[in-house]
């Protein structure tokens, strides 16, 4: 099922009556409630897939289960290895198995070995990365002792396929979400109205910038053979705003959702296109598995405590999984690899942690300096989102050469120009209000609260209008459904 | 809590209240109000030409005009926005009228035949446009559902749809999105007092859109006289936004429409029509396209002529704009041809037959 729905419209109102006034006085009838609505969301896409998540909750538990009195350290790793062979198993199977075998094959081929690979016509589950790695800290973070492994399977089911954060993110941590599951919700009526002042900003990102963005992106990607390198560069803005609108629009939904049903998800967008350096795009982009990588990868590899050669290793190697975990495609681990190469510099020179703090903050606008950064990294990060989107290195290339020739200089020209000059305004209001409401959780979380009333609902007001007039209701799936 | 759920309530009121009323009284495609295609039919009825500027129903039209106009004529087109500039005076000795509807499908085909068959309008003749689209399962083409759901199924003997289906149907469009982003400009235009209708007019200027007494179409030479570069231009820019029109997935002809496809030229055939395919041009560069990326296009040409042919039915022009000696500046886009071309392809036709 999708956010952007009539179905969604129609599934979230039902299952938040009956959470708060049918089952709100019993706290197992209620996780189950999330369970089986959670389920029902899933299986609307395609039911057969139900058995994955069931069988990774049945191994996880079990899992954890046994962790909880297993002294043995051999036997814990074994245990923690079931977990994550089993959990990866699926994933490498479903997502990764014919990347390998049609390498392999040409491999053999470039050695003038001959040898035959059937591949298999696999659909990918929606969402299967995001649980994966949800269910995995769990049992990571039990093997490591930092949580204690729940007896209520029902809250444990609760946790993996919590509905709203099921298929994209943000990744959960059991340490973070699971204890709430465990706590009676009371409603908080401010956390639903922020919950669906969310909501609102994710649709807009969602149906009237990543939406109207995905048309022209993708006649320009798709048709890049035919265009100039002006057109080009068109395509790769208006795909870098795709991105970002669709995933951080899905996570503000995501968040905003959670909130009506009295949890707290993790923050995973801080304005990542306001960044000053790339270490601290990393820091506001899909912050959920950066912060995953980062604890269960990064920092068991050593971190950057290590020497220079250490640090080089590491930062590859957590840049190239990121990217692979994206897709099995060598883009991805093309757009991994490029993201390490702007990331090293500043790592080396003790440079990634200059901008911690929120740009310009408590001012109205950024100076000449902060300007000039925030437009590098901008540039390195939509160049880097050609490789991310095309085809193959192939097309990356060609695009990329064509940009670099003389046309670059010469008009755009693609179909639909007058209705793409309304969405690059669109883009225009939507950059200025996340501007001004940077300092937020998300865009609108502050703009307008000290406002009188008349003219905070004109706000909402207009913002609805322009979902309404200016979004694109082809149902589009949300780009990261297929990672 | 009911705080809550009242307050959700009543910002969502206006919201649905505005929704509803542009949708209704905005009405892009007059679902809700047929008042524009009655005016119009009006008009045409009355042996005028009508100079319009909005959206209306093609397909509403043709209902109210064969439901309400008194004479049969000898000769109709029915088809596609690519049959719309044959004209009456392409046929000088017998009455002609242009029944064609934008993006015609087999369903189109079938219910204006059916149409004129229940009210008693058969022709003597029947021209019939031939889009490659028509054969193309994947074609996505549902603007027959909005008037001629009945049609379809009375000549494929299936049960009426039911009253309930179309106002189920209707009140949805109430509360479409994509509905309301069509008539909010119209809704506006009525709030205003500027709604327009359209107007009747004997003369035929160069810069009005009109719907002629004969049913065929005027852009005006404004339209029609654009430079070789221009249409050039339009076509290339046309390209670059990907699939031809109705050619999505046109992998294989569609065995359901071609049965149709028979089943009408056989009905037509019992009831004494003499039947006529009218295939118009693509324009060059697009045809270069189809010869690379579109062979259905191609082998649907085929099939039509081994038909035609095994079938004694006469066919004007073909979609290779070569073998009809034309090129760019013949069309005013990628896949129509300007009137003098229109005019040219028939009446090659006509003289190799000797009319």
């Amino acid at each position: 099922m999708l956010f952007n729905s009539i179905d969604f419209a129609i599934f979230l109102p039902i299952v938040f009556i009956l959470y708060w006034f049918v089952t709100n006085k019993n706290l197992k009838l209620q996780n189950f409630l999330i369970v089986a609505a959670s389920y029902l969301f899933y299986g609307w896409w395609d039911w057969r897939f139900l058995s994955l998540i069931l069988f990774s909750t049945i191994i996880d538990y079990t899992v954890g289960q046994k962790l909880r009195n297993e002294e043995n350290q051999l036997r814990r790793i074994v245990l923690l290895w079931t977990s994550v062979l089993v959990n990866l198993g699926f994933l490498g199977f479903f997502k990764y198995y014919n990347f390998f075998l049609d390498n392999l094959v040409t491999a053999f081929s470039f050695f003038g070995q001959e040898i035959k690979g059937n591949s298999l016509n696999i659909i990918l589950p929606v969402g299967i990365s995001f649980y994966t790695f949800q269910t995995l800290s769990y049992t990571i973070d039990v093997y490591k002792r930092r949580l204690e492994p729940t007896k209520d399977f029902i809250a444990f089911s609760a946790f993996v396929s919590f509905f709203p954060q099921l298929v994209a993110g943000p990744i959960e941590r059991a340490t973070h979400l699971l204890p709430q599951f465990y706590k009676k919700r009371t409603f908080d009526y401010s956390k639903a109205v922020d919950g669906m002042r969310q909501i609102l900003w994710g649709l807009f990102k969602k149906i009237v910038i990543a939406d109207n963005c995905a048309e022209y992106a993708n006649q320009i990607f798709n048709n890049s053979a035919d265009m100039n390198g002006s057109t080009l560069v068109l395509g790769a803005l208006f795909f870098t705003f795709q991105i970002y609108g669709d995933f951080s629009g899905y996570s503000d939904i995501a968040i905003g959702t959670s909130r009506l049903f009295g949890f707290d998800l993790m923050r995973n967008f801080n304005f990542p296109y306001f960044s000053r350096d790339i270490a601290e795009f990393w820091r506001r982009w899909h912050i959920s598995l950066s912060t995953w990588f980062r604890d269960y990868l990064y920092i068991p590899l050593g971190g950057s405590l290590g020497g220079t050669w250490m640090k080089v290793r590491n930062t590859f190697i957590i840049f190239i999984v990121s990217g692979f975990w994206h897709g099995a495609n060598w883009t991805f681990i093309v757009w991994g690899a490029l993201n390490a190469i702007y990331f090293l510099p500043l790592l080396l020179t003790n440079n990634n942690r200059n901008n911690l703090e929120t740009v310009a903050k408590g001012k109205l606008l950024p100076n000449l300096k902060e300007i000039s950064l925030m437009l590098l990294t901008f540039g390195l990060t939509v160049f880097a989102w050609i490789f991310f989107r095309a085809e193959n290195i192939g097309h990356a290339i060609s695009y990329i050469t064509e940009i670099l020739s003389p046309s670059l200089f010469s008009i755009p020209t693609f179909s639909g120009m007058y209705n793409a000059l309304i969405t690059i305004i669109l883009i225009g209001a939507f950059v200025l209000t996340e501007w001004f409401g940077r300092e937020g959780q998300y865009g609108i979380e502050n703009i307008s609260l000290k406002w009188k009333p008349i003219f905070r609902y004109t706000f909402y007001y207009i913002i609805v209008f322009a979902i309404i007039y200016f979004g694109n209701f082809n149902e589009n799936q949300f780009i990261y459904f297929q990672f | 809590m009911k705080q809550f759920i009242k307050k959700v309530f009543v910002i969502s009121l206006p919201v649905f209240f505005l929704m509803i009323s542009v949708n209704y009284f905005g009405d892009a495609a007059n679902i809700f109000n047929r008042e524009y295609e009655k005016r119009m039919a009006e008009i045409i009825i009355s042996k005028s030409n009508a100079k319009y500027k909005s959206n209306y129903s093609e397909r509403l039209l043709q209902k109210e005009l064969i439901l309400k106009e008194s004479m049969n004529y000898d000769v109709i087109f029915i088809g596609s926005s690519r049959g719309m500039l044959l004209t009456s005076d392409m046929f000088p000795n017998s009455t002609f009228f242009n029944r064609g509807v934008s993006g015609a499908s087999i369903e189109d085909l079938i219910a204006i035949y059916q149409l004129c068959k229940s009210n008693n309008k058969l022709p003597k003749k029947i021209i019939i446009g031939i889009d490659p689209w028509v054969f193309n399962d994947n074609n996505d083409k549902t603007r027959w559902k909005t008037a001629f759901r009945n049609e379809v199924n009375l000549f494929a003997n299936l049960p009426s749809t039911p009253y309930l289906n179309i106002v189920v149907e209707k009140i949805r469009e109430l509360f479409s999105f994509s509905y309301f982003q069509n008539s909010f400009k119209p809704f506006i235009k009525m709030l205003v007092g500027k709604r327009e209708y359209p107007q009747p007019t004997q003369t035929i200027d160069n810069s009005s859109t009109l719907k002629l007494a004969d049913g065929s179409i005027w852009y005006g030479t404004d339209t029609y006289r654009l430079s070789t570069k221009k249409i050039d231009e339009k076509v290339q820019s046309w390209l670059a936004g990907g699939a031809i029109y109705g050619l999505e997935n046109f992998n294989t002809i569609s065995n359901k429409n071609w049965e149709f496809f028979k089943l009408l030229i056989n009905e037509m055939a019992n009831n004494d029509i003499e039947i006529s395919f009218y295939m118009e041009p693509y324009h060059p560069l697009i045809y270069e396209k189809v010869k690379k990326t579109h062979k259905m296009v191609i082998k649907t040409e085929e099939k039509i002529r081994n038909y035609a042919k095994e079938n004694k039915i006469k066919i004007i022009g073909s979609f290779n704009p070569s073998k009809l000696g034309l090129s760019g500046n013949s069309f005013y886009d990628g896949m129509h041809c300007n009137e003098v071309a229109v005019k040219q392809i028939v009446e090659s036709t006509n003289a190799q037959h000797g009319i």
